[in-house]
């Protein structure tokens, strides 16, 4: 069977031919092959897999292709001079908010959902922006450190 | 073996320097290659038909429906597998290693989970549909899953070819048990329940083989954290020589020991591959990860404890029971890894302990983050809090007095282990300041008069690095294996570059970075001039059997084999330059890429120039120095085997921390929240003080994680009850408490910087939190026994006192 | 488990269309709303014969509105947009916030939606046990039939709709005097309610005149409305703790029977719902009386 959707990921328009029932992150990894969103459980658990589709942090397991036909979607891989991504890319880089890798896009896309709605959290705002994202490294003390850090890079503080 | 601390000749640019990870830079942009992100052409997907029972015999398999699905390429049956390959070897000795123990389940299935055969498809949506159609007969069997019936009262055998569920018994002397019994004031009897979770790594294990038939060769891309040391599975397994397969590691995401045992998965779909001749990709689904890859191993200890009246702790004397699952792939050695911290923190002298490892109807247990010595340091840290308890003193003063301390460092364990160096007091003494200790105490006993708990939980332990295999020999002497060693090829390429090939397996603790610092401290180069290379190839890597990331070893191992590498390079470069130059040796010195004479500056020549006469100008070289910039350094830790009463050191470093927790017990619900959190960590030398703390935060959130929420429960059936996180509860952002960390900073004398693997943090954090609980506890006179807290459970025990709190 | 293979997505243009392609699909078809409930659904093979998936993302389900003294909240309204919206910081409304703050990951309730979590009737939910006790309407299309949320859901994966039916809106009357509040107790904070308890009360002279209350979590195949305790605390002075501690323990039980499972047995459920409801009971007279 397959429809045929078109996508756009990162600015960037993809036609696809996907099956109703593949998910958002099937499709983006697979059809398309940005693999920098990951999967770790599949069943809206983990985060890893959190894209942001306009401009909200969604699950990309728990969300069917189809449903984000014609919407915006943002990745990890991210657009072209996207000052908040490099900026938090920035912040997670400085402060240590990563090890494996496995989860940082997931932390990554909803910093970027939370700092573009709420450009100066508190660490309490960023700890429940995070709640749907598993890192298993780090303990998150150095995330939220990074996404307070990406918040003064945006809002053009010099570091202490 | 004792190398000395490393002096440089200049104040130091990257050495202990918080430099941005270089994996960082991939990572923040999604650039990172973990398997899953890896196609093959022509690749297939395989999805693995599993056991739905704990303990049956396979009466039939019918996968006719399964095969007559379209885009089904092949089914791995228990048949094939057992046609091309050989059992894998055991560790443990015989009976337990007359165990034909295959990837797949032959002729009866012994978990819940276990893999019965491969579907190899077009896509994986196909496979997995596949998988639904195997039908399998089942004749149940009575399932055994209690660790301590299964050696007593067993119902049934797990393995009937051993007669008995025994996988492993041994006993260690160390010291005189007789003689601490007798000497001692009370003897103190506990009891305590170590139990079954997992780190729970956020990238599944995943495979992608490819075997190609012309040239025999195997090339698999897998997150396994010890490839080398698989090898002889690898070969028995597959049949194949060293030479004619190739094991690529990438980017892991995340291990803690869990990605270890894997390797079972390595060869089943090696085979899958080896039989329909096309690359074959797995990624394990998270259910299966929970069902079916690696468990820590389940311990019951009961132990006696000699003590004196004012506290001093003489001997402990263990009886303890390892449930190990169904199958001995990396266990029983915890049998013998927690033997680096025997006495723990402590100067205990004399420690009998009676040990058996039992076969169960579970998934294979395996190492997890701290492996054997987390539950044995649980066991440690218990004892002290309960002698406290009995004899009425307080925990931190029990501590205290019976503290191995700074004047006695090295110091020698009752079976020979050298703890390094190390102020265990002063690091209770940070924490109890930090925590306010003797006020909070005053306001505890306050507060229960208005029927609020707090708890104060304090623990020390230690993360030993650097292992002796020597110490599987305890458990089974014939094994090959004895001491530690690393690898390290680097070279200073034609343009004035370094790149480094490691033998280690990193999965997240940024070994790129820190090897980076160290070859640019030595060069005197910016970090950018050095690559390390990603993750781990045995085709183009050095390695030893040791090789990989486990076991703390990186800071001694990994650091060890790279700066050796150095030096030797080093070396060269300058006997290199002197001739060049024509300059004595003692007058040169490496300068901002250059090789410089210090009384000359005109004598000067750079890398780059340098490196090209190495690879292009041989006869310019001094005679008898070969060409080339290419060096391979093997670093061995020194360590040898135990000798006859099983005495040895058997780790280099042994870093320590101190955790201190508060937090207060909701008697109507059983819920305790932490609400402060204190760490001091000793990791010696620090060489990134950012990846560092990152191993301490994270080591802290898995042993709060196992105290309150993770567990692996089993009903009777064996059947797994929590395997989604659904179930599995891993702790989130707001799970957590804020972290506050201190430093002690004392150098390792052993290791060649000074640093103490870090990482484990030898489960702290757990037993600190269980510690708190039980003090919250301790006006209803009630005791956990379990290494897990649920507020079920706290609030069970609260409803049983008896009376009103004291 | 892996069975969800549906083969057809429909993207009706208006409610008629809508109403069309369930008439003609029956149970084959499913709506899509947020989508977050399918792997849930799926896992337990509740999904094996849905062939037809149903887009309503063009059918402007997505509203909150103030009429004729009713609060109406539109079926593809997402929790995000509930617990973000000022209204439901009034007293009487506070349980639907509550609820909605309770459930933890953004990313969930950025997509999910109020008619989703009521369609999904899974027992363990916790926006329907906030919307049971504030006595909620459901409105079903195309017909505009009204019932009352609670007999919407009729049990585990099972509400009252007809082929050809879907829930439209859900609709709560203002009420005087009235306070409310959502209380769930779990594990973790990405976890499910072990026990959940929404409360309403009227409140009249500083006295309990009528009380709303649910439990959930797992206590059977849908919340419980605990008939027995609303009558107890009728006339109860919140504020007098030993009395309402009095009332709930001695009833709750009389009222719902929990369930025994992995995360929790039926005893400790029961007693963590005790204490839910009674700091939900005091939370809600505190709402009101603020």
């Amino acid at each position: 069977m397959g429809i045929k959707i078109i996508l756009n990921i990162n600015s960037k328009r993809y036609s696809v031919d996907i099956e109703p029932w593949e998910t958002l992150n099937h499709v983006i990894r697979e059809k398309i092959g940005l693999t920098g969103t990951k999967k770790g459980c599949e069943t809206g658990g983990c985060g890893s897999c959190t894209v942001v589709v306009d401009g909200k942090a969604v699950y990309s397991c728990m969300m069917l292709a189809f449903q984000a036909s014609g919407k915006d979607i943002l990745t990890v891989e991210g657009r072209d001079n996207d000052v908040l991504l490099a900026a938090i890319r920035k912040g997670f880089m400085e402060m240590g908010g990563l090890q494996c890798g496995y989860c940082t896009p997931g932390f990554i896309m909803s910093a970027y959902a939370l700092l573009s709605m709420n450009p100066k959290p508190s660490r309490e705002e960023i700890k429940e922006a995070f709640v749907g994202n598993l890192c298993r490294c780090t303990g998150y003390v150095k995330i939220f450190e990074s996404v307070e850090r990406a918040s003064q890079i945006i809002s053009g503080d010099k570091r202490e | 073996m004792s190398e000395t601390v490393v002096s440089l000749e200049r104040e130091k640019r990257f050495i202990g320097s918080p430099l941005k990870t270089k994996e960082a830079l991939r990572h923040v942009r999604g650039m990172g290659k973990f398997v899953d992100d890896i196609k093959l052409p022509g690749m297939l997907h395989a999805a693995i038909a599993r056991s739905q029972l704990a303990h049956a015999k396979i009466k039939r398999i019918d996968f006719s429906k399964a095969r007559a699905l379209p885009g089904v390429v092949d089914i791995l049956t228990p048949e094939d597998v057992v046609r091309m390959s050989d059992p894998l070897p055991q560790m443990t000795v015989p009976p337990a290693s007359n165990v034909r123990d295959y990837p797949v389940a032959v002729g009866k299935v012994r978990y819940v989970g276990e893999p019965i055969a491969v579907v190899a498809a077009e896509t994986r949506a196909i496979a997995e549909d596949a998988v639904e159609l195997i039908e399998v007969e089942y004749e149940p069997l009575p399932a055994v899953v209690d660790a301590e019936k299964a050696l007593t009262d067993p119902p049934a055998l797990v393995h009937e070819e051993v007669g008995s569920n025994i996988m492993a018994h041994v006993q260690y002397s160390y010291g005189n048990i007789d003689k601490a019994m007798k000497e001692a004031d009370r003897i103190i009897k506990v009891r305590l329940h170590f139990h079954r979770f997992s780190s729970t790594p956020l990238e599944p294990n995943a495979v992608l083989a490819s075997y190609d038939r012309s040239e025999n060769m195997l090339t698999v891309w897998c997150n396994n954290q010890e490839p080398s040391f698989m090898l002889p599975q690898f070969n028995s397994a597959l049949r194949l020589p060293y030479n004619r397969m190739r094991f690529i590691t990438q980017d892991i995401g995340g291990g803690f020991g869990c990605k270890i045992t894997n390797y079972v998965y390595v060869i089943l779909i090696s085979l899958a591959s080896m039989k329909v001749g096309r690359p074959v990709k797995w990624v394990e689904t998270r259910t299966e990860h929970m069902l079916a890859s690696s468990h820590g191993a389940e311990r019951i200890f009961n132990v006696e404890v000699p003590v004196k009246n004012d506290g001093t702790v003489l001997g402990l004397k263990i009886l303890s029971i390892d449930d190990d699952g169904a199958f001995a792939r990396h266990e029983p050695a915890g049998l013998t890894v927690w033997a680096q911290v025997v006495p723990g923190a402590y100067r205990i002298k004399h420690v009998y302990s009676d040990m058996y490892a039992v076969f169960t109807n579970k998934c294979p247990a395996g190492p997890n983050r701290g492996f054997a010595r987390a539950p044995h340091s649980f066991m440690i840290e218990r004892v002290m809090d309960i002698v406290a308890r009995e004899l009425n003193l307080d925990p931190a003063y029990v501590r205290m007095k019976n503290y191995i301390t700074r004047e006695e460092m090295p110091y020698t364990t009752p079976n020979g282990c050298v703890y390094d160096d190390g102020d265990y007091p002063k690091s209770l003494s940070i924490v109890l300041d930090a925590l306010n200790y003797t006020e909070l105490r005053k306001k505890q006993r306050e507060l229960w008069k208005e029927g609020r708990y707090i708890g104060i939980g304090i623990a020390t332990t230690l993360d030993s690095g650097a292992p002796n295999f020597g110490q599987v020999k305890m458990l089974n002497p014939r094994l090959p294996l004895v001491g530690n060693a690393e690898a390290c090829m680097l070279q200073l390429t034609p343009d004035g570059r370094f790149v480094v090939r490691l033998g280690t397996v990193p999965q997240g603790q940024s070994h790129e970075t820190v090897t980076s610092q160290i070859i640019a401290e030595i060069f005197d180069v910016p970090v950018e001039l050095v690559d390390v290379a990603t993750g781990f190839d045995t085709m183009t890597h050095p390695y030893t059997m040791h090789s990989g990331t486990y076991g703390s070893r990186y800071a001694a191992m990994g650091v060890g084999a790279a700066y050796g590498a150095a030096q030797k390079l080093r070396a060269k470069v300058l006997r290199i330059a002197s001739h060049i130059l024509n300059e004595d040796q003692s007058f040169l010195a490496l300068s901002n890429g250059s090789v410089v004479s210090t009384r000359d500056s005109s004598k000067s020549i750079s890398l780059k120039r340098l490196s090209r006469i190495a690879y292009g100008m041989p006869s310019m070289l001094p005679r008898d120095t070969e060409p080339g910039l290419i060096v391979v350094n093997f670093y061995y830790n020194g360590l040898v085997e135990p000798d006859e009463r099983k005495i040895a050191n058997l780790a280099l470093t042994y870093s320590y921390q101190t955790h201190g927790v508060v937090g207060e017990l909701d008697p109507e619900t059983g819920k305790f929240k932490i609400t402060k959190y204190v760490i001091v960590d000793d990791a010696g030398r620090i060489i990134n003080p950012l990846v560092v703390d990152g191993q301490v935060h994270g080591a802290a959130a898995h042993g709060i994680a196992a105290a309150l929420f993770e567990e692996f429960r089993y009903d009777e059936n064996g059947q797994l009850l929590s395997s989604t996180f659904v179930d599995y509860l891993s702790p989130h952002s707001v799970d957590l408490p804020d972290l506050e960390v201190h430093h002690l900073e004392i150098p390792s004398p052993f290791s060649p910087l000074g640093a103490k693997g870090v990482g484990e943090g030898g489960g702290t954090a757990h037993v600190a939190v269980i510690n708190a609980i039980n003090d919250a506890l301790s006006p209803f006179g009630v005791m956990l026994e379990k290494s897990i807290a649920t507020p079920e459970e706290i609030f069970r025990l609260v409803a049983k006192k008896s009376g009103l709190p004291l | 488990m892996y069975s969800f293979r549906p083969s057809v997505v429909a993207k009706p243009e208006s409610e008629e269309e809508l109403a069309e392609v369930l008439r003609k699909h029956g149970r084959n078809a499913r709506i899509v709303a947020g989508g977050t409930g399918i792997y849930e659904l799926s896992r337990r093979g509740l999904l094996s014969d849905v062939d037809v998936l149903v887009d309503i993302s063009k059918l402007q389900l997505s509203y909150i509105k103030e009429e004729g003294g009713k609060i109406i909240i539109g079926a593809a309204t997402s929790l995000e947009t509930i617990q973000r919206s000022s209204i439901f910081s009034r007293p009487y409304l506070s349980a639907l916030r509550d609820a909605c703050l309770s459930i933890q990951p953004l990313q969930v309730k950025n997509v999910a939606t109020l008619g989703g979590a009521l369609c999904t009737a899974l027992p363990f939910l916790d926006m329907p046990v906030a919307l049971f006790s504030l006595e909620a309407i459901v409105t079903i299309g195309p017909d505009m039939r009204e019932m009352k949320a609670y007999e919407f859901v009729k049990g585990f994966f099972d509400v009252d709709l007809k082929d050809g039916e879907y829930l439209r809106e859900v609709s709560i009357s203002m009420k005087e005097k009235s306070g409310s509040s959502f209380m769930k107790f779990s594990l973790t904070s990405d976890d499910w309610a072990i026990a959940n308890c929404s409360v309403s009360v009227v409140v009249d002279e500083g006295l309990i005149s009528s009380a709303s209350i649910f439990v959930g979590g797992a206590f059977g195949e849908k919340p419980v409305r605990a008939v027995r305790t609303e009558e107890r605390l009728r006339g109860i002075l919140p504020s007098d703790t030993d009395a309402l501690k009095n009332a709930i323990d001695s009833t709750l039980h009389l009222d719902a029977k929990p369930e025994t499972d992995v995360k929790a047995s039926s005893e400790y459920r029961m007693d963590v719902a005790k204490v839910l409801c009674r700091r939900a009971v005091f939370q809600a007279y505190r709402r009101v009386m603020t």
